[in-house]
């Protein structure tokens, strides 16, 4: 609104008159802005360079494209970690599934809802007479290539915990938007296939662990007669977890149909080892940078 | 700028050259000279400890009882790459797989270097033999566990260790006169018998009672000393400080808890031996005074015993800048800079007084030693022809602002003046 407009609203001195020519001011300012809009989309549609264009030239800068440099993006990844070992051994992922101490229903029902997607897994009853490290110890013995333990506080799922097998590394995410299946509109019943994986945007050093503990924990030969996806989007450092069942209508068309659960990630912790030294570690004022990220 | 870096993920040993100012995470940064892998080792390995042996060999120890001997390339000599820190040849010490090395240490008047690993074993290698036929001398130093075992550099032939339930032990591992002749004849192992002479107790119970859990991970000896005896400074796994005198008796004279995580390096911070630099397992560097003590730092307030009060060193300053975010193995000092590396990937360099980031590197591996080979800015010619014409230019404008300043104060004298003037005219 331009500053005549602006000082003309001022001297008007009733309250409510005011407001409704503001509000009149605003409804032709929207509605403008419309027919501009659709003669565009006219235009375009006539002739489609007119869009492409106006698509090249007219980027909009977000937080992502503003982003503060980190060199580990571009840096190559130097050595081995200690995934390797259990990706060369060509071994398939076997799960061992448990709670914190005294969990309440809500970390059984999600469980349960973990359970639904994650292969070959196995969920035990948390005991108190052993530490995480114990549990780590005998789940390596047995074979077990991951140790996820699902946190739970005052009835609500907060965390969850990935430990990779038998070496380490830990990794301790939050866990908030929780929606289950049936809270989805449209959503599909999902099948026992093996799912595709789609990571996205793990590009940091840590971000590349982060990545390749997800890749750890799914079969690496997705079954793709049962057309599902999981996704786990990182963006601004939150993880997204999305699963999908996918059609091609034409060749142009794909068709999506979700099939729950979605909840968000956010890492928290890495740590060396089984609970050892950390790596990374949130702490409240990385989050002062808004164009700063870590994954 | 140069280091040596050892690095984790990959088992090699990085060198790296930079000058003060450099900094990886901006985009037009200064960027470091140049980054080199050498010693390359076949094996995967973690824990590398390194040491400068008098200039002439490089060492490294690792994981599996591997204790590597390369040349130590003097920067003088121009060498191609290959060429470079090539290896002599490696010891295979009969250790345990999981054994953990916990230390390397060099003894130059024995010629020789000690390796100690966390089972209570440290071997002696003797290296005046250049074909490398010397076989290792193991000695069980102790039958617990131990987290760490120093030198003292005071006093020839005087060791310490601690470790997890293992409270701090000074040893003599050999005699003071002792001299590589000893490795020439035939009763080696003899010459190397360790005596325990002071062997610390534990603090007493706390005011509930309750027995103060043990595990030593650092001790450092004071230069200063007592006749009979020795000083010395022991870190904690529970993020104690204690100061032991060995004439004062066995349990430690000053005991302060000066963080909650476990404390991973000790160093000291200044000449004088006043100042200690900590790091633990998160991301903390500090450095902490061990003479200017608030004595009414730490309150609590118990039931049964009422208010407590205890002494805590004063924190000088933590070195913070630069975001250091992970555990901090490999430190380096001498008397101006401070050197960091850890689990997140950098090396960074700090001043050690006044605690500023001079130079921040991205290395790409995990680190767990550092050295520093020199730690002079080497500049080339154009850089050093750009350097100091700046300073000059400064000096110039100083000048300038200077005679603005004095021309601006006269002028207001003499405006009061004219005021003076025209009141008396009045």
């Amino acid at each position: 609104m331009s500053q005549s407009t602006s000082e003309a609203l001022k001297n008007i001195k009733n309250k409510q008159r005011r407001q409704k020519v503001f509000a009149e001011l605003k409804h032709a300012k929207n509605k403008e802005r419309h027919t501009k809009r659709s003669e565009r989309a006219k235009e375009e549609r006539a002739d489609p360079t007119l869009r492409e264009e106006r698509l090249a030239t007219n980027i909009p800068e977000t937080i992502e494209s503003k982003r503060v440099y980190d060199e580990t993006i571009t840096a190559e990844v130097e050595g081995v970690d200690e995934f390797a070992q259990y990706f060369l051994s060509g071994k398939q992922p076997k799960i061992l599934l448990t709670t914190s101490e005294n969990a309440k229903k809500v970390a059984y029902e999600f469980a349960d809802i973990l359970m639904d997607f994650l292969p070959n897994v196995t969920f035990i009853k948390r005991k108190k007479e052993y530490s995480m490290v114990e549990i780590a110890q005998y789940a390596s013995k047995r074979d077990f290539t991951e140790l996820i333990v699902i946190n739970e506080d005052k009835k609500k799922v907060t965390g969850l915990t990935f430990i990779h097998l038998p070496e380490g590394p830990t990794f301790y995410f939050s866990i908030t938007s929780l929606r289950d299946t049936k809270q989805i509109e449209g959503h599909g019943r999902a099948t026992n296939h093996i799912p595709e994986l789609v990571l996205n945007n793990f590009n940091t050093r840590l971000g590349k662990t982060i990545g390749r503990l997800f890749q750890s924990i799914f079969p690496h030969t997705p079954e793709i007669q049962g057309r599902q996806v999981i996704t786990l989007h990182n963006q601004r450092d939150y993880i997204f977890f999305r699963r999908h069942r996918y059609v091609f209508r034409n060749e142009e068309k794909v068709g999506l149909q979700e099939l729950g659960p979605q909840f968000t990630l956010k890492l928290r912790r890495m740590q060396k080892g089984i609970r050892g030294d950390t790596v990374w570690e949130h702490r409240p004022d990385m989050e002062r940078d808004k164009r700063k990220f870590y994954l | 700028m140069k280091l040596l870096v050892s690095s984790d993920d990959s088992g090699l040993v990085k060198e790296v050259i930079f000058n003060r100012g450099t900094d990886t995470s901006k985009k037009d940064g200064k960027q470091p000279k140049s980054i080199k892998n050498f010693c390359s080792e076949p094996q995967i390995t973690s824990k590398t400890y390194l040491l400068n042996f008098a200039d002439t060999y490089l060492i490294a120890s690792r994981y599996g009882g591997n204790v590597s001997v390369y040349e130590y390339t003097n920067e003088e000599i121009e060498l191609e790459d290959e060429e470079m820190y090539k290896l002599l040849h490696s010891f295979k010490l009969d250790v345990d797989k999981s054994d953990i090395p916990i230390a390397l240490i060099a003894l130059e008047s024995l010629e020789s270097i000690i390796v100690a690993y966390e089972s209570g074993v440290v071997y002696i290698i003797n290296l005046s033999d250049e074909k490398f036929e010397f076989k290792p001398i193991p000695i069980k130093v102790s039958d617990e566990p131990i987290s760490t075992f120093v030198q003292n550099p005071y006093d020839n032939g005087i060791f310490a260790f601690g470790g997890k339930e293992n409270d701090a032990k000074i040893i003599r591992l050999y005699e003071k006169s002792l001299n590589a002749e000893v490795f020439k004849t035939k009763k080696v192992s003899e010459a190397f018998i360790p005596q325990v002479i002071f062997n610390a107790k534990n603090v007493k119970n706390d005011h509930l009672d309750l027995r103060v859990p043990i595990w030593i991970t650092q001790i450092l000896f004071l230069q200063d000393h007592p006749e009979n005896g020795y000083k010395f400074i022991t870190a904690t796994r529970y993020g104690q400080l204690r100061l032991y005198d060995t004439t004062y008796g066995r349990r430690p004279t000053k005991d302060y808890k000066v963080c909650e995580k476990p404390i991973l390096t000790l160093t000291f911070g200044n000449q004088q031996q006043t100042e200690v630099i900590v790091t633990d397992t998160h991301n903390l560097i500090a450095k902490y005074s061990l003479t200017d003590i608030d004595e009414k730092a730490y309150k609590t307030i118990s039931a049964s015993a009422g208010e407590i009060r205890k002494p805590v060193p004063k924190l000088l300053g933590k070195f913070s800048e630069g975001g250091n975010t992970g555990a901090t193995f490999g430190i380096a000092t001498n008397e101006e800079l401070l050197i960091t590396g850890g689990l997140d990937r950098y090396v960074r360099v700090f001043d050690i007084v006044s605690r500023e980031l001079l130079a921040k590197v991205y290395i790409g591996v995990e680190i767990s030693s550092v050295i520093i080979v020199n730690a002079e800015d080497e500049l080339t010619e154009e850089e050093l022809a750009a350097e100091t014409p700046k300073i000059q230019r400064k000096k110039r404008r100083d000048l300038a602002l200077e005679d603005k300043e004095e021309s601006d104060e006269e002028e207001l004298w003499n405006q009061l003046d004219e005021r003076n003037k025209k009141q008396r005219t009045k």
